[in-house]
């Protein structure tokens, strides 16, 4: 293996940045211990509140500035577009030179004032952890009722749910804290403990008036949210307070190297993240040959996607267990319908594009369970024995076509499979399905979701489920998961899989070992049928709802996707494959969904990210099966 | 070969060969009957598919013919011409110049990607289908991304293109603002029975012309011009004739589709196309007897992704929305399954195949949907019935593609053996 210098030089400066930020990144987080960075800290922060104290006094020049510019435009007889242009104007010069007139005086502070502060933010943070600890409790009694869909992230927020963020902070007192829409009520002793706070507040502003005599008790009574938020808001810490207070201009306030200094004991960890990220793209950029040959270039690229997703997560201070719980929990959600690809790979029909022939079978039974009113374990077992019982026959059906077109399984089976699902659009509609539950109120026909809360929604998810660090595992979900794959580990080694694998690695050797190729070809596209059709009802249990109709069309490509970044090819394929798979594709849609939220405020780029990452893969292992010669 | 000649067994042939159509011919009529719609509405609303689709349905042609199966990723082309419509409201040019930049803006960008993806599917022979419709997926990635975050920072845009306080591009463009509604479809529209009267005397006139100076057989002029006389003799009746009271042609769209047309069947007689042909026949034969195979196919695909970029514009204006996000997505697959309802095959492709097909194909698309309603009294099934049909008809013809090519290599092997 030969490095060109170049190469070497890259990774040699990037393991230099990473190495500084490694340095600086630890020398940050041990600097976040120590009194002189509180100090400073708590210097910047009495500079915020005496900000935030004085904008209620901007806002009056600022409004003075207004009527007087409206009365001179109205005395200059100003058009009423002039007018507006004039009076912004005016507003903006005075809101500049008020707040560069008032910052003056933000600095300003005496001992009693800081010892004002100090003492509400004791009182505040030992508020907002009581607070923080009964909210956990209560969600987490609440999740333990009934489990929300895990996929919640990726639906639109409702309206009203957008209204409640924007709501403006309360002006007065502090309310009773009910923030979102999970119903959490703080209980009485909390409520007496917020209340307790509010004399601190007075003790404060009182401070403030003595030291800017300008502030009237009214104005900072009209400031009063705003200045208790700026000594300690809910879910604080060091980098919240650093960027207030910067935000609010505090930097005038340090001198020589302290802002520097400052700003690193704020992005310590940061640091720490994107050292790994140098790290890795110069590991990347020195074994870049070697890596490539072995993964393949989209394979590379998911993967270094990957990494730069933790990074980016690190960053965006996402919280690490939540994350993990949301991989785990796609992994397990996917990772039946993926391994559904296996048996077809191995038996020689390529990527079993016409997944969704099994799929339907499962939400088939499912939907006849849901109209026996069944619920529970009993439920999931009916499905799952019916859903096989069905997609057996289909599943036979269906490979004895795919015998006949050897050679095409891939194209054909694609639109057979979209046949197959615009066929039983009609047939939703057209079965004679009667319960209320599941037919549209008006007319006929199924609905296009179905809750599965109430009646097999996180059976196996549930099941022995337990936390640990904050990560929630899906016991059951990953034992199931587990459990299919050893079957097919046991059968890939029984008599009829290592005579299925023959078959499709090399069916000409196969034939004349005394192998009957269709037989075995049948036997993979049943089975991957049957497992096709467990595998959607593993996943709706999971993902809380299960989608008919259009729902199974894109199943196949994201299965299908899966596995190949696992690294089987459309001819050879691993049970390890099909883990590893799931969780890079799982894992990555996961992230960057958290991610794009956190760093741009865009719905639909999950959906991009999936579309370009499942297809590019597909695309990729296309060219490596087809023929390459200029013929 | 000279036995499958003899009439009788030519008829079983050309039934087995054209079942799809004749199914898709009875549907049409059953439908149209249960539909119970105006015969009036429903020719009106066919006229109007035809405008719209048949310029891309025949972009089709020519990497059929080169042996690379339907070009599903066409959608890629319509993506180049959504660029370029953008771009000329962006810039704000109306009317016939507004089309004009965005075929300008469309050559270009559309055969690049057409070398592009020629370049992948030469890369995946075999099994360029699946290759074409997977690359049009992926580009619809690439191309949301592109209009969602990119396009706003490369290319400045203005508000009326914009989504309110972002740098993505709307969802939906209004063409009637710029006046590209219709730009080419309104210059010049004359009635159906004007329209069918200079058709029909241009055909007499023109094959007239070309038996007299023998370059065209006698029994093929007489076919044409008995078709001529006989369409127009039933236009007259008086039953049929209300009908098409409603319908009227755009000209120069016609035009360009009849251009196309000539395209299509003139490039057969280059040198080109007479590669095309070898290719398509045997990529083996035609690299031995010195073809370039790999270039003629990236060839064949720049020009269908350049024409299905125009007919995509031609599509739009005539539309007169521009659903910025999805009016592309199922461009590769009307088209493909209206070219397989005339008939087509994935290795054999004709103009009048690709029209007969369009309007068997749109005619069924226009009653669906009644039909369902009458028969089991909701629109909605007519709706997945349509659906249905787009796949079913592509399904069916892969498999009796793959089939028969099985069939003729298992009788050829037998036959050496």
């Amino acid at each position: 293996m030969k490095t060109a210098v170049s190469q070497k030089i890259i990774a040699a400066v990037c393991f230099l940045a990473a190495l500084a930020m490694l340095v600086s990144g630890i020398w940050g987080l041990v600097s976040r211990q120590q009194d002189a960075t509180f100090k400073t800290l708590d210097k910047m922060r009495s500079y915020s509140v005496m900000s935030a104290a004085h904008q209620p006094l901007v806002e009056q020049h600022v409004r003075e500035a207004s009527s007087k510019a409206y009365d001179f435009a109205q005395a200059e007889k100003y058009s009423r577009n002039q007018r507006r242009d004039y009076v912004a104007q005016q507003e903006a010069l005075a809101r500049q030179e008020s707040l560069q007139q008032l910052s003056l005086g933000f600095g300003k502070t005496s001992p009693s004032y800081e010892a004002a502060i100090l003492s509400l933010d004791t009182q505040l943070q030992g508020y907002y952890e009581a607070l923080d600890a009964e909210e956990k409790a209560f969600l987490a009694k609440k999740k333990q009722a009934a489990p929300l869909p895990p996929a919640a992230e990726e639906m639109v927020p409702e309206a009203g749910e957008e209204a409640a963020l924007e709501a403006p902070v309360t002006e007065d007192v502090m309310r009773p804290v009910i923030d979102d829409l999970t119903g959490f009520v703080p209980s009485a002793a909390l409520e007496a403990r917020r209340r307790a706070a509010s004399p601190y507040v007075d003790a404060l502003l009182k401070e403030i008036s003595l030291i800017n005599p300008q502030l009237t008790p009214e104005l900072l009574e009209s400031a009063r949210a705003q200045v208790r938020d700026a000594v300690r808001a809910k879910g604080d810490n060091f980098e919240t307070i650093y960027d207030r207070s910067l935000k609010a201009g505090a930097d005038s306030l340090l001198s020589g190297r302290d802002p520097l200094f400052m700003r690193m004991v704020r992005e310590a960890e940061n640091l720490l993240y994107l050292a790994f990220g140098f790290v890795v793209l110069g590991l990347a950029v020195l074994y870049f040959k070697p890596v490539v040959k072995r993964l393949g270039t989209p394979r590379f690229i998911i993967l270094l996607f990957f990494l730069l997703l933790i990074v980016l997560a690190g960053l965006h201070d996402i919280a690490v267990p939540g994350m993990i719980t949301n991989i785990l929990q796609r992994l397990g959600m996917y990772g039946v319908l993926v391994l559904a690809m296996l048996p077809g790979i191995q038996s020689g029909i390529s990527l079993n594009m016409g997944m969704p022939i099994g799929i339907i079978s499962g939400l088939l039974s499912t939907v006849i369970a849901l109209e026996m009113n069944m619920t529970g374990l009993p439920a999931m077992l009916f499905a799952m024995g019916v859903g096989i019982l069905l997609a057996i026959p289909v599943g036979y059906a269906y490979g004895l076509l795919l015998n006949r077109i050897k050679g095409s399984e891939m194209t054909v089976s694609t639109y057979v499979g979209f046949s197959y699902v615009s066929l039983f659009c009609i047939f939703w509609m057209l079965l004679p399905f009667r319960n209320p539950k599941l037919t549209w109120a008006l007319g006929s026909g199924l609905r296009v979701m179905h809750n599965m809360a109430g009646n097999i929604g996180g059976l196996l998810d549930n099941f022995l489920r337990f936390e640990v660090l904050g990560v929630s595992v899906p016991t059951g979900l990953l034992l199931f998961l587990l459990l299919c794959c050893l079957v097919m580990y046991l059968f890939e080694r029984s008599r009829k899989g290592v005579a299925m694998i023959a078959a499709g690695s090399n069916p000409a050797f196969a034939k004349a070992s005394g192998i009957n190729v269709d037989h075995m070809r049948l036997i993979g596209t049943t089975l991957s049928t049957v497992i096709a059709s467990v595998g959607i009802i593993v996943y709706s249990q999971s993902f809380g709802f299960m989608s008919l109709y259009m729902g199974p069309q894109q199943m196949g490509f994201i299965a299908a996707s899966a596995i190949l970044i696992g690294g089987a090819t459309v001819s050879k394929a691993k049970v390890f494959h099909v883990i590893l798979g799931t969780f890079l594709f799982q894992g990555v849609l996961a992230m960057g969904i958290q991610v794009a939220n956190a760093m741009i405020d865009i719905s639909g780029l999950s959906e991009v990210i999936r579309i370009l990452i499942s297809n590019g893969i597909i695309l990729y292992a296309l060219t490596q099966a087809g023929g390459k010669g200029r013929e | 070969m000279s036995e499958l000649n003899r009439p009788g067994i030519n008829i079983g042939r050309h039934l087995k060969e054209y079942v799809v159509t004749y199914v898709f011919l009875i549907l049409s009529v059953v439908f149209i009957i249960i539909s119970g719609r105006p015969m009036n509405d429903i020719l009106f609303q066919i006229m109007s598919r035809l405008v719209r689709n048949l310029f891309i349905v025949l972009s089709l042609i020519i990497p059929i013919i080169t042996g690379m199966g339907i070009n599903f990723a066409i959608t890629i082309g319509a993506m180049a011409a959504q660029v370029g419509m953008l771009l000329a409201i962006n810039w704000s040019v109306t009317g016939i110049g507004g089309i004009l930049l965005s075929a300008l803006i469309t050559m270009p960008l559309a055969g690049f990607f057409g070398f592009l993806i020629g370049s992948l599917l030469n890369k995946m022979k075999g099994q360029e289908t699946i290759g074409s419709l997977i690359l049009g997926y992926f580009a619809n990635g690439a191309y949301q991304l592109l209009f969602l975050f990119v396009f706003g920072l490369i290319i400045p845009l203005n508000a009326k293109v914009t989504i309110v306080g972002a740098t993505g591009v709307r969802n939906t463009l209004d063409l009637t603002i710029n006046q590209l509604q219709g730009a080419v479809d309104n210059v010049l529209r004359i009635h159906f029975s004007t329209a069918l009267y200079i058709v029909s005397g241009l055909i007499l006139a023109a094959g007239l012309f070309l038996f007299l100076t023998r370059r065209m057989s006698r029994k093929r002029f007489f076919t044409l011009a008995a078709l001529a006389v006989v369409s127009v003799a039933a236009y007259l009746l008086p039953f049929v004739r209300p009908h098409f009271a409603n319908v009227h042609v755009p000209v120069i769209t016609f035009i360009l589709v009849g251009l196309l047309c000539l395209f299509n069947a003139g490039i057969m007689k280059t040198r080109l196309g007479q590669q095309f042909r070898a290719v398509g026949q045997s990529r083996t034969v035609a690299n031995a007897a010195g073809i370039n195979v790999n270039r003629v196919r990236l060839i064949a695909i720049m020009i269908s992704t350049v024409f299905a970029g125009w007919g995509q514009i031609l599509f739009i204006q005539n539309l007169g929305t521009l659903q910025t996000y999805s009016a592309h997505e199922m461009v590769g697959l009307y088209a493909g399954a209206a070219i397989l309802v005339g008939g087509a095959s994935i290795n054999r492709a004709t103009n009048s195949q690709a029209i007969i097909g369009c309007l068997l194909f749109h005619t069924l698309f226009v009653v669906a949907q009644d039909a369902g309603t009458v028969m089991f009294g909701n629109p909605v099934v007519g709706e997945y019935f349509r659906v249905f049909l787009c796949y079913g008809v592509i399904a069916v013809a892969l498999v009796m593609h793959t089939w028969r090519t099985h069939m003729a290599s298992g009788k050829k092997s037998r036959l050496q053996a």
